[in-house]
């Protein structure tokens, strides 16, 4: 990653910096997947089957797209409550595009675009009116299921064009589903651009130090404009996916809640909500965790509310988990 | 008059770690006097009057009122033992009441409204203050912000007032209301110190001056028989030290040309030209609007009116640049180099490279780490950066070594012009020396450079022409040969 090279002066010590303690932190996480797949892979029937493991893939890309966007806007001590239900909202009134016109094509650009204009009344308000996210976000929120449930009237957009589902719902080789390629290449891209680009270096700058980063000759309105615009495309695709293999787009695709399991997903991969901090390999790791969790209470038939209170009492931990990170790195 | 108020202080003396902020410092006052504290930041003013207010812990010396010895602890204590500390910026409540400002510290339980506006009427009307008490404090003026402070110092019984550069933001208008109050104060039998960095305030309004420099009293008389002159050379001490006796130098092609600069109050119609080349120094007492000078240019504060135009060398002479895109063509060393300086939590080389990435790119899309890295190192070297490493966190470094890495990340990006503002503040005297020989090799290589500093001593090492700011008009130029204190001083006061 152009990162491995011996330190001049020999001193092995001080190699310790930022990054290597994240792959350390991103190394317990992958720890805690296999030792958690093994535990459950014994005592949980159905859990090590191939269908299952793809299925779990499948739920870790639902939670993992969005939760790429949010890893962005998280490094900026940003937020976006807006995501699941962006990502819905777009779905519905994309498919329906889709629906009218039956053009695959058409539709998946309606879906996306409708997401990408989500992404930048953010942006705008958070980087050029200077509003805060968490209230902007959870208008844009608000507002997402009013179009939602209105335009559905509590059913769904269905009756889209064959090739939709082909394209999107089949699987290569008829084992893994395109949605997690997908998925694992969006991941990839976005670490590429995170990690190794200009606007990566830019926007860890204006995360960890905003006036440091404008002295640097940053600009950083234009940074936390466009991260709110990727959270919103990233949801867009992730809506696409979904509408996809559900075969119909409808509210409860992307319900309030789920983005419980997003920030989960960021925070457990090492992201902050205080900002500077963030890698894209931990949220991908961090939503498989989070894949796990809301897969095995599936298989284990636990009660669907009782699922809600477990799911609390684990953000809770997450949200211990940064605090007790961030007194690390201030000592 | 009535009970006279008396305030000895002997033989204090305070020490931050490596300065000695105040040596064995006695000052006898009583009320109904004005005391006028002047001094070049740093002198020890500030110091003393924290003790006085129980923000420091007073550790050596003793301090008697009305001939009884107290021990200053707290804020509180000052208050109990009535002494009043009006801050230069107010500090208040901002969204409670003026009358609830002047009583917080004696708000509890159920508040009787009534009585508390009343009580608080009582002490704005001793100063002939009509603001009304039930006002929230964000919506008054600073002006009356301030007479609401001292309001709440004499509604605790304040005999003692200490003010700390009251008049720094203030109109002129303003000022004369706070002049009476001060007077109306002191014929009520108060004992007032006055801090200001302003020679005709002080001559204006004191019965007695003292001037202190490097922590120790060196004047201490009535105001009216020590001459501007006195002040001034007592403030600096001695003449000037020597400074490197190097040849004037010539400049002909402008590289930088600032005309009409505003920004809110200050900057004030700011113009003037930076040779190619040149070291040009700003010096002006605090809150002259030195720093703001370069926010606004370099495009971090909104300029209101004004233009700057550079020659960006490709042969078409001075262009105007918004100032927005200042940053591409300038580097700038800050003042507050863990506030806005360097980005802590990064390594030197990410710190020294993050101006400039663009210039480190692989190809279209990626940036080249190992170039970064190679070239960090090779200015670690040539700056005397004392780091393990380049993969070292600039936290762990100390402020001059911090200092450094923050000129080799400009020096790499290799600007046009350099705005440097207190490059040496809190470096040790080693790092200072030679980063200031770091701005003399700057300029030699042609590079222009604005320095902003309030040390005299190290605007006449470095600079080849000085321009004077006094709160925020340009009013005075001085060429190296000319630079001296004592010119300084009564070009900015």
């Amino acid at each position: 990653m152009g990162k491995k090279e011996a330190p001049p002066t020999g001193t092995a010590a001080v190699k310790h910096s930022l990054t290597e303690k994240l792959k350390n932190e991103n190394a317990a996480l992958i720890l805690l997947v296999i030792v958690s797949m093994i535990v459950f892979g014994i005592t949980v029937p159905n859990f090590m089957t191939v269908g299952n493991i793809f299925n779990l893939l499948v739920q870790a890309s639902t939670i993992g797209l969005p939760a790429i966007g949010l890893t962005f806007i998280l490094i900026t001590a940003g937020n976006d409550l807006s995501l699941p239900t962006n990502m819905a909202c777009s779905a519905i009134l994309g498919c329906a595009v889709m629906q009218k016109t039956q053009n695959t094509f058409l539709g998946v650009i309606a879906i996306l675009a409708i997401a990408v204009c989500f992404g930048v009344i953010n942006g705008f308000s958070v980087a050029k009116l200077k509003m805060v996210p968490m209230i902007v976000t959870l208008a844009i929120q608000t507002l997402n299921v009013g179009i939602s449930e209105f335009y559905t009237q509590g059913t769904s957009v269905g009756g889209l064009p064959q090739s939709f589902y082909r394209i999107f719902s089949s699987s290569l080789f008829g084992v893994v589903p395109v949605s997690v390629i997908i998925f694992l290449l969006t991941a990839f891209v976005m670490h590429q651009i995170l990690t190794k680009t200009v606007f990566g270096r830019e926007l860890f700058q204006t995360g960890i130090n905003e006036k440091a980063a404008r002295v640097n000759g940053v600009n950083t309105t234009r940074i936390l404009f466009v991260i709110y615009v990727i959270g919103g495309f990233m949801a867009g695709i992730s809506g696409v996916l979904m509408a996809a293999r559900l075969k119909a787009a409808g509210t409860s695709m992307g319900p309030v809640s789920a983005f419980n399991n997003i920030i989960c997903a960021c925070v457990l991969g090492g992201a902050s909500v205080w900002g500077g901090k963030g890698t894209i390999l931990g949220t991908l790791i961090g939503s498989i965790v989070m894949a796990i969790i809301t897969n095995v209470m599936n298989l284990l038939n636990v009660n669907f509310f009782v699922t809600y209170v477990v799911k609390g009492i684990i953000i809770i931990l997450v949200c211990y988990l940064d605090v007790l990170r961030n007194q690390e790195k201030e000592r | 008059m009535a009970e006279q108020i008396t305030l000895e202080i002997k033989n204090i003396s305070k020490s931050f770690p490596g300065v000695r902020a105040l040596d064995h410092v006695s000052i006898e006052a009583r009320g109904g006097e004005i005391i006028g504290l002047i001094g070049v930041n740093g002198a020890g003013k500030s110091t003393l009057m924290n003790i006085l207010g129980g923000v420091f812990p007073q550790t050596e010396g003793e301090i008697r009122i009305n001939g009884q010895e107290i021990q200053i602890k707290s804020p509180q204590d000052a208050e109990k033992y009535g002494i009043g500390f009006i801050h230069q910026e107010p500090v208040m409540f901002q969204y409670m009441t003026v009358a609830e400002n002047i009583s917080v510290s004696r708000l509890h339980g159920k508040v009787n409204y009534k009585e508390l506006n009343a009580a608080a009427r009582k002490h704005l009307e001793q100063m002939n203050c009509d603001i009304d008490p039930r006002k929230r404090v964000a919506d008054l003026p600073i002006g009356e912000r301030q007479m609401v402070e001292i309001a709440r110092a004499l509604s605790s019984g304040g005999k003692i007032l200490l003010f700390d550069e009251p008049t720094a933001s203030f109109t002129d208008k303003e000022k004369q209301r706070l002049f009476e109050v001060i007077r109306e104060l002191k014929k009520a039998g108060s004992c007032i110190f006055f801090i200001s960095h302003f020679l005709d305030e002080v001559e204006e309004l004191t019965d007695r001056t003292i001037v202190l420099r490097d922590g120790k009293v060196v004047i201490n008389g009535k105001t009216a028989d020590i001459s501007r002159k006195d002040i001034l050379r007592n403030m600096i001490g001695g003449e000037m030290a020597k400074v490197d006796n190097e040849e004037e130098r010539k400049f002909e092609k402008v590289l930088m040309r600032v005309d009409n600069l505003t920004a809110g109050d200050k900057p004030d119609h700011v113009s003037f030209d930076l040779y190619e080349g040149e070291v040009l120094g700003i010096w002006g007492l605090m809150g002259a609007g030195r720093t703001e000078i370069l926010r606004a240019l370099y495009g971090l504060d909104k300029a209101d009116e004004g233009t700057v135009s550079l020659d960006l060398g490709d042969g078409r002479g001075l262009q105007a640049i918004p100032f927005a895109r200042m940053s591409e063509y300038c580097g700038y060393v800050t003042e507050a180099r863990h506030d806005d300086g360097c980005l802590l939590p990064w390594s030197v080389w990410e710190n020294m490279s993050a101006p400039n990435l663009k210039n480190y790119k692989r190809n279209r899309l990626f940036l080249d780490f190992n170039r970064q890295k190679e070239e960090s190192r090779v200015y670690c070297k040539r700056l005397n950066v004392k780091t393990p490493s380049v993969f070292t966190k600039v936290s762990t470094l100390s402020g001059g070594n911090q200092q450094k890495v923050i000129m080799a990340k400009w020096l790499m990006k290799k600007p046009k012009v350099f705005f440097i503002d207190e490059p040496t503040r809190g470096v040790d005297v080693g790092a200072k020396a030679e980063i200031q020989r770091m701005v003399r090799e700057l300029a030699a290589q042609g590079s222009s450079c604005l320095v902003v500093s309030s040390e005299i001593e190290e605007l006449s090492a470095v600079c080849d022409r000085v321009v004077i700011l006094n709160r925020g008009r340009l009013t005075g130029e001085l060429l190296k040969k000319e630079i001296d204190k004592d010119t300084l001083m009564h070009l900015c006061v």
